[in-house]
């Protein structure tokens, strides 16, 4: 299967000369700008604090930018955070250890008071989806592995079938064979229900394996320093990272992302 | 479980041993020394005291008990609720702390005249007072956990549109527990206190009802030394009760809480 995109005909999110300058005086993101189309899986790569997750957390509606502007389905992403339905995933799986797994990834259709005939449809699933069992799914996080938290955190972000997912270096803390398992589940999820998806990583190798498209930013002050088409078809298998092309294109960002940090 | 039960044993062991050589050393140094039993009695005039008197000493803790658990679920109840009214408010914060933190520092001695005064003397009042000694630590922790909330989690809530009702009840209570279980400790000990310093102060003038602070007063007056000893080890084995009793409440509804909430 080929999956296609053209940023052209559908742009979803899109940043224009965005910059964010917190009250700190620190200045976040100096001057970034990009399109994302309807359904692309974008990846954002750069080094550790150079702002991705302040990307992040814009086209969130979160946080405002300090200048420019960030759009996304054309309003302000301030905005448009109350009416799209947007699913983020944190560093770590920030559940909350008093409720079950599955009552964890409920929460998001409570807090939207989503009715209750639609909820017991919608979270067994997303906990099937992420590949959770029914007993996993009454355990609570303090009886679950990292990678089993991770997943139930991904269900708790694609349990309202969101339009635009977040994640945010998810899978950073997890060993190298666990973040391969988790990578090739998230294009499969991607596959099956095509969000626009934007992945933060300061991993290449993930990057290049999970996205059709890599953002390079720079350093802080983060700028868009490089925009890559990744050319390899989905669905991905675990042996494309064995080939030379999946090497020669990671060798190719990693050194447009020493290029641009010196 | 062996192991901890050995470690129990090991910490057990040195004190126990040390307080029997210290019982035989003071039965010794009175008997050699010849000191008078109103100065001093020996253990074994405290215990030949306690028999004699348990009825009354077992009536005195009970109003004594009393009048803590109800000084003490006072506090909990109207510390955490002014807990969370705080929480709403930086605002409100600031303008209502001092006054909290003048119930802290007033002398209970000072004000006991106005308490005597309003609500009399008797059981009320003794209440009273262990609630305004056991308030504070309550609404201390139980603030400090209300407003120190993961600032991911609170991004969570935001981005499913949680209402500020929703915010509190699902994640500003449930994750202030613990905090509230440690000023709840600390809040009981101080209750048990409370009520003995009010029974010397606003408690019952000649009633057949008394309790452990009535009791140590009267005995002082009337040199009853050995029954006076009785009830001061009675207050501390009450205080140590009271406090164990509300650490293992506080263990078992943490038992969620612990480890891997991340």
């Amino acid at each position: 299967m080929i999956v296609d995109s053209d940023p052209e005909e559908s742009i979803h999110v899109s940043a224009n000369a965005v910059g964010m300058t917190f009250s700190s005086g620190h200045v976040a993101v100096a001057d970034a700008s990009f399109t994302i189309g309807r359904g692309e899986f974008v990846a954002v790569v750069g080094p550790s604090g150079c702002g991705k997750s302040t990307l992040l957390r814009m086209i969130a509606g979160l946080i405002g930018p300090t200048r420019g502007q960030v759009t996304v389905g054309g309003q302000s992403a301030v905005e448009a955070c109350r009416r799209q339905r947007i699913g983020f995933v944190f560093q770590d799986p920030r559940l909350l250890p008093w409720r079950t797994a599955a009552q964890n990834v409920h929460l998001p259709l409570e807090l939207e008071r989503v009715p209750r005939p639609t909820r017991d449809i919608r979270v067994p699933g997303a906990l099937a989806l992420v590949g959770l069992t029914p007993s996993d799914a009454v355990k609570t996080p303090r009886m679950l592995s990292g990678g089993m938290r991770m997943r139930v955190s991904l269900a708790r972000a694609l349990v309202t079938d969101p339009d635009v997912l977040l994640l945010d270096e998810p899978f950073g803390a997890l060993d190298d064979i666990l973040r391969q398992q988790l990578n090739a589940e998230l294009v499969r999820i991607w596959m099956q229900r095509r969000p626009t998806t934007v992945f933060v990583t300061h991993n290449v190798a993930e990057a290049v394996y999970l996205s059709q498209r890599i953002l390079i930013v720079t350093p802080a002050p983060g700028r868009i320093a490089g925009d890559v088409r990744v050319p390899f078809e989905y669905p991905r298998g675990a042996e494309l990272r064995a080939t030379a092309e999946f090497a020669r294109c990671t060798g190719d960002i990693s050194d447009r992302l020493r290029e641009s940090a010196s | 479980m062996r192991s901890t039960s050995r470690s129990f044993a090991a910490r057990a062991v040195p004190p126990i041993v040390l307080f029997l050589l210290l019982l035989g050393a003071w039965q010794g140094a009175t008997y050699v020394q010849n000191i008078p039993r109103y100065l001093l009695p020996g253990p074994a005039d405290v215990f030949a005291a306690a028999v004699a008197n348990w009825r009354k000493l077992a009536g005195a803790t009970g109003v004594t008990a009393a009048g803590a658990v109800c000084g003490f679920a006072a506090s909990v109840f109207w510390g955490t609720l002014i807990a969370v009214l705080f929480s709403q408010s930086a605002m409100i914060r600031r303008s209502f702390f001092p006054y909290a933190i003048f119930l802290q520092t007033v002398p209970i001695v000072a004000i006991a005249p106005l308490i005597v005064l309003w609500s009399g003397t008797g059981f009320r009042s003794v209440v009273i007072v262990a609630f305004i000694v056991s308030l504070f630590p309550v609404v201390t922790n139980a603030t400090a956990g209300l407003t120190a909330i993961d600032p991911d989690l609170l991004d969570l809530f935001r981005l499913h549109g949680a209402s500020r009702w929703q915010t509190l009840v699902k994640l500003r209570l449930p994750s202030s527990v613990p905090s509230i279980v440690t000023g709840a400790k600390t809040s009981s000990g101080l209750a048990v206190i409370g009520t003995i310093v009010g029974e010397f102060f606003v408690g019952y003038d000649a009633s057949e009802r008394f309790g452990l602070g009535y009791l140590i007063q009267q005995s002082s007056d009337q040199l009853k030394t050995d029954l006076l000893f009785c009830a001061v080890l009675l207050s501390t084995l009450l205080g140590l009760l009271v406090f164990l009793a509300v650490g293992a409440v506080g263990a078992t509804i943490l038992h969620r809480w612990d480890a891997g909430s991340a």
